[in-house]
């Protein structure tokens, strides 16, 4: 849920790859998050491996032994490491579980959100005019409604709901949508609510590129607007947009711990960090880290992609090199 | 699930008060005549996890607003152990022989909370409103003679309900109904002040006037529901607190952490008094020992299987089911606050059989059923299981998918809000497994046997929960609901009971027991099974 | 974004009617048709959420002619363009409906809410600068310090946390295990305490950071390097100039991140039960109650859109050299 951080764009003619290789590597604090993120996509993918070693429990084990004489999970031990949860589950196996839905659902709607907002920023600022207008209208519609508000919408209409798409008579059935609640559509979800607020910065990025002089150069020359927007201004745009990702990819996570939060995410019985919370609650006295687990996980993981995030933007402010 | 049809009036008082005594016995406080209260005034502190929907009589239905009636109205009569129908406001009430016609003698000198003297006509008129008002009771209220007739338009009257003096209602069934007078100590006895509802289809909304020992002082939704004194009930043991005020919206375990630091007399007014988190150890706490208190409830918690949907249109799939539940590790889940139970006729209705057999709990009979229905690898499509995603359901559910799971029957769980649970398991075909937890107001045999008649499938909005057809439970029920002889009428619904558990429609877990918990200095019977809490009768001590 | 650094904030006196009241017209047009535009889309929107509304007002025991009653008198059977049509109609005379649960007009009870809201968000905004001016002002200060980076990554951290994480940890330890507040419920000012304490966790970091910046660029200014030059003394620099140039974007910024502060409002509400938007915005959807839930988003949506309207004006006044291209 971070606001629209505006960072001033690098705007160097020199490659941006290397541009932002260069200022990762020289900032610690975009390392650190790197590392987290690493740290957790490693679990995320070891983890049905791990199960399958023994190394670390099911899942979705509802274990009798789990669960101590009176029904009560138990505390933090030998055979689980933080404790279980309320229906005598591991808890640390659903946590590293809970990243293999976090981390894909973020990547895949940090996906989503960056190419439609984006495209929609790159139009909006290249073109200007009523196209820009537009835009920008609708864009802001989308901004005026939060976030999660949204999410919520979208999410009630999950769940085997057939939206029929086909004109009324034809039997195009075909085009129909057939909704489930999952993490195909979880994605989609919050990166519909995720565009708008890379739209502002990337506009304001292409209006500043737009009048560069080799964006200039290249007009003079004959060079075709579709050319241009692929040849010279995508690849300067890349290193806001690499910053913009990694803090969508934040707020993403954030957006789908949030609903699975209000049971409205991934369903049970897979583990998700926001609906392990919402478990746990009310047995936060008994078993804390029913709660603490997952919340940590959820912070660690949205402080990873801010970090990278933050830390490139300072790298890569021009300002700032010069200081 | 729904309710049925045909009620009796019980006699079952040895049962109830076996189930009284036990429930007594476990520690909690005896409800005798209400003493005199040893501190007046002051505000009862209470919340609630959600609005009331409603607080009008003719259209309330939901089990939380139950809890509100008793404090703004009055019931013509009441319902008190043993399940005996006893005068509240009437002087003498009467049933005749063939069971189809109730006479009530008021007394005189009831007012309503705007001054006004009750008369037979409000009661007449609240019930004519029952008859004609869509709501959930508009069917039971069909039981008037006249009824269709009147909620057509076709006649002016209600031919069934008559006010032949101020002081005298006279109701006529049009057939034989022996549990009716149980209605009449439930919302179809408590009348406004019929001059404050000129448009009857409409909800009376906040400020409904009645004749109960509290009015509504303030109600700002989603805030906050203030109760205040009645000026003009008179009583003969008048309720304690001049207010009650009530926070609105509230989780539960959120109430807890409140009523723990003081902030809440009565720990939750959920059906489980505690979150099931927090229960283990606040019985522990030597602190609440005495402000534990608990009531059976008419409940059932049950797995309903749609037995027209393969494969669960085949007798020994749904037995295999039923065996591979474990029994033991569900009451573990639920703890005190559940009776186990395998029966449809609750331990404190009149006609509980503590006799009926109890389906066993093996895995390995119920993979053994599964090889015998053509099976031998567990079911080859994976089974949907409905549940509500609030409360324990969640839980439960779960419990039902892993134990299933181990006999080789892979379960889907759809955790829906109530009104898509609603909607899909009154649909034909809708759901599979459904869970539920249902409760009843009416301590009758009837409310849940009555509604596995074969008329009340339908393909839309039906009421019969497993979609199940029997002729002979047909024929049974039908005697049953149309019996005027008492013990005769249990007896029908006994068979009918067995009869229905033997071809095992549904799988049921047990009978959800009212816990409530209250600050120790909460005195009186603040807990019963009818309408879950009375707090016109508590009072403070010691403070 | 960027802040005038060369000469001082310019003078309120530099509005000039005619061509900017015409702007403005402009403006508020487009700000009508973008509300409009959010009904008619959030209409759409939840018109397609599955589940029986009639089941949710008539209850699990009603019979199916009770349903249908309830259907027709709620138009929901008519298709779905003339419910749009019956909607926007509505809207426009002010009426915002009447919720299908409880019967209560929209808008009253949206008012009705207000209030909870509003108080919660003053307070909190009220905290956190209170918390996020000393903390910007003095990193910057000390630029680079090893404080100046951990209250970065505090920062960070602080946009990191969950909020309905965080307001049950607020909850649990300041409330429940200290006693220092209520635990729940809207009592007074007492109970608005640890939600306002929450939000202004949730939001501190990003704007000490925001304060941060704009100082340490106002403290960069040609501006600021003659007015040290002439021996203006270094508190005078820090809060008289460079704080006040940095807080113009921060108040921007503010109005324009009402949706981030209603939806973290969101959560905050419903942990600590207070009789706010957010709460109902929650309580509606999982009810199905459709003009509440409409009701509540084209509310939130007149917010924001009234604060972004409010802050492109106001801007324009502050500094009508910036063409922020609206």
């Amino acid at each position: 849920m971070a606001a629209g951080n505006a960072p001033s764009g690098p705007g160097t003619a020199a490659p941006a790859r290397g541009g932002v290789w260069r200022a990762f590597t020289g900032n610690r604090l975009a390392q650190a998050g790197a590392l987290i993120i690493l740290v957790f996509s490693c679990l995320a993918a070891a983890a049905p491996l791990l199960t399958r070693c023994h190394l670390l429990q099911p899942p979705d084990q509802q274990d009798r032994e789990g669960l101590d004489e009176e029904g009560q999970p138990r505390p933090p031990g030998r055979t689980y490491w933080l404790g279980s949860d309320n229906l005598g589950r591991d808890v640390l196996s659903r946590v590293v579980h809970g990243a293999r839905v976090s981390l894909p659902v973020g990547a895949a709607a940090m996906l989503t959100a960056t190419v439609i907002g984006v495209g929609v920023g790159l139009l909006s600022g290249y073109y200007g005019g009523k196209a820009d207008l537009l835009l920008m209208r609708f864009t802001e519609m989308n901004l005026s409604v939060p976030g999660i508000l949204l999410a919520i919408a979208f999410a009630g209409l999950m769940d085997g709901k057939v939206i029929h798409v086909h004109p009324a008579g034809l039997p195009w059935h075909f085009l129909d949508l057939h909704l489930r609640r999952g993490m195909g559509s979880l994605f989609l979800i919050i990166g519909f609510v995720c565009w708008p607020g890379m739209v502002r910065v990337i506009r304001a990025e292409t209006l500043s590129l737009k009048e560069r002089e080799f964006v200039l150069a290249a007009r003079v020359l004959g060079a075709s607007d579709a050319r241009i927007l692929r040849r010279h201004i995508l690849p300067n745009l890349m290193p806001t947009v690499i910053v913009l990702a990694a803090m969508t990819t934040a707020g993403a996570i954030a957006l789908e711990a949030g609903l699975g939060f209000l049971g409205i995410g991934v369903p049970p019985p897979a583990a998700t960090w926001g609906s392990m919370i919402a478990d746990g609650q009310p047995y936060f006295i008994e078993a804390p880290a029913m709660v603490l687990a997952p919340g940590l996980a959820i912070v660690l993981t949205v402080l990873g992609f801010n970090l990278l995030g933050q830390g490139l933007q300072e790298a890569l402010d021009p300002r700032r090199a010069a200081k | 699930m729904s309710f049925g049809l045909a009620r009796v009036l019980g006699l079952g008082g040895v049962v109830w008060a076996l189930a009284g005594l036990a429930a007594w016995a476990a520690g909690t406080t005896v409800a005798a005549a209400t003493p005199r209260p040893a501190h007046h005034g002051g505000t009862l502190r209470l919340a609630l996890a959600e609005d009331p929907h409603t607080l009008d009589p003719t259209l309330v239905y939901s089990a939380a607003d139950y809890m509100l009636l008793p404090l703004l109205y009055q019931p013509l009569v009441d319902i008190v152990e043993g399940n005996r129908v006893v005068d509240n406001l009437t002087t003498r009430w009467s049933f005749s022989a063939d069971k189809r016609t109730l006479t009530f003698e008021l007394r005189p000198g009831v007012r309503f909370s705007n001054g006004r003297e009750a008369v037979a006509a409000d009661y007449a008129a609240a019930l004519e409103r029952a008859v004609v008002v869509p709501s959930a009771w508009q069917q039971y209220a069909g039981e008037i003679q006249g009824a269709a007739e009147f909620a057509s338009g076709a006649a002016k009257s209600l031919a069934g309900v008559s006010a032949p003096e101020p002081h005298k209602l006279v109701v006529a069934l049009s057939r034989t109904d022996a549990s009716f007078p149980y209605w009449m100590a439930l919302n179809f006895g408590m009348a406004l002040a019929r001059e404050t509802v000129p448009d009857w289809s409409k909800d009376v909304g906040g400020r409904p006037v009645g004749t109960g020992p509290y009015l509504v002082e303030e109600w700002v939704r989603g805030a906050r529901l203030r109760l205040g004194r009645n000026p003009y009930c008179e009583q003969p043991a008048p309720p304690a607190f001049d207010k009650i005020e009530i926070l609105l919206g509230v989780d539960e375990s959120t109430q807890t952490m409140m009523f723990e630091r003081g902030e809440l007399d009565v720990a939750s007014l959920a059906g489980g008094g505690v979150s099931a988190a927090d229960f283990p150890r606040m019985r522990r706490e030597p602190r609440w020992g005495e402000g534990w208190q608990e009531a059976p409830l008419f409940s059932v918690i049950n797995l309903n299987f749609n037995v027209e949907m393969p494969p669960l249109d085949d007798l020994r799939v749904r037995r295999a089911i039923i065996s591979a539940i474990d029994r033991r590790h569900f009451e573990r889940l639920t703890g005190e606050r559940m009776t186990p139970g395998h029966g449809l006729i609750t331990p404190a209705m009149t006609g509980y059989d503590p006799t009926l057999p109890c389906p066993p709990s093996d895995p390995v009979r119920a993979r053994a059923l599964l090889r015998e229905a053509g099976y031998p690898d567990g079911l080859p499509q994976p089974l949907k299981l409905w549940h509500l995603n609030t409360g324990a359901a969640p839980r439960w559910a779960q419990a039902v998918q892993s134990d299933l799971a181990a006999a080789g029957v892979r379960v889907e769980l759809r955790g829906v809000t109530a009104a898509v649970f609603g909607d899909v398991t009154t649909r034909r075909r809708g759901a599979e497994l459904a869970l539920f937890a249902n409760n009843a107001n009416v301590p009758d045999p009837c409310t849940f046997l009555d509604p596995f008649h074969s008329r009340f499938i339908a393909d839309e909005d039906a009421q019969n929960p497993c979609f199940y057809r029997s002729a002979a439970v047909d024929d049974l029920l039908g005697q049953a609901s149309g019996c005027a002889d008492e013990a005769r009428r249990v007896a029908l619904y006994q068979a009918a009971q067995r009869r229905i558990l033997a071809d095992a429609p549904t799988l049921i877990l047990g009978h959800q027991k009212l816990f409530a918990l209250r600050q120790p200095w909460l005195r009186g019977p603040l807990v019963e099974p009818i309408w879950w809490f009375r707090f016109d009768r508590v009072w403070k001590e010691g403070r | 974004m960027t802040t005038p650094t060369e000469t001082p904030p310019p003078r309120w006196r530099r509005w000039l009617p005619g061509p900017l009241a015409r702007r403005l017209a402009a403006r508020l047009g487009w700000s009508v048709a973008t509300l409009a535009g959010t009904a008619v889309f959030t209409f759409l929107l939840i018109n397609l959420v599955p589940g029986d509304v009639a089941r949710v007002l008539a209850g699990p025991k009603a019979s199916p002619a009770t349903l249908k009653e309830i259907r027709r008198k709620y138009h929901l059977e008519e298709p779905l363009p003339k419910r749009l049509g019956y909607y926007l109609a509505q809207v426009a005379r002010g009426d915002l409906g009447r919720s299908l649960v409880t019967d209560q007009p929209v808008a009253e009870a949206l008012l009705a809410r207000l209030p909870a809201t509003s108080a919660l968000a003053a307070l909190a905004v009220t905290g956190w600068m209170l918390m996020a001016v000393p903390l910007g002002v003095y990193t910057a200060r000390h630029q680079g310090s090893w404080f100046d980076r951990g209250v970065l990554v505090a920062a960070t951290l602080s946009l990191s946390l969950p909020s309905f994480w965080l307001a049950k940890m607020v909850q649990y330890w300041l409330a429940y295990r200290l006693g220092w507040f209520p635990v729940a419920g809207f009592r007074g000012l007492a109970s608005l305490m640890l939600p306002a304490l929450t939000l202004a966790l949730l939001f501190v970091g990003f704007y000490a950071r925001l304060i941060h910046t704009g100082m340490v660029e106002a403290l960069a200014s040609p501006y600021v390097r003659t007015a040290r030059a002439k021996g203006v003394s270094e508190t005078a620099i820090l809060f008289r100039h460079a704080l006040r140039n940095a807080l113009i974007p921060v108040v921007t910024i503010l109005a324009t991140d009402t949706a981030a502060l209603l939806g973290g409002v969101l959560f905050t509400e419903n942990v600590f039960a207070l009789p706010g938007i957010g709460s109902l915005a929650v309580q509606s959807v999982f009810n199905l109650d459709v003009p509440m839930i409409m009701g509540t988003v084209l509310f939130s949506a007149l917010l924001v859109i009234s604060a972004n309207l409010v802050v492109d004006v106001l801007y324009r006044w502050i500094d009508p050299r910036i063409r922020a291209g609206w």
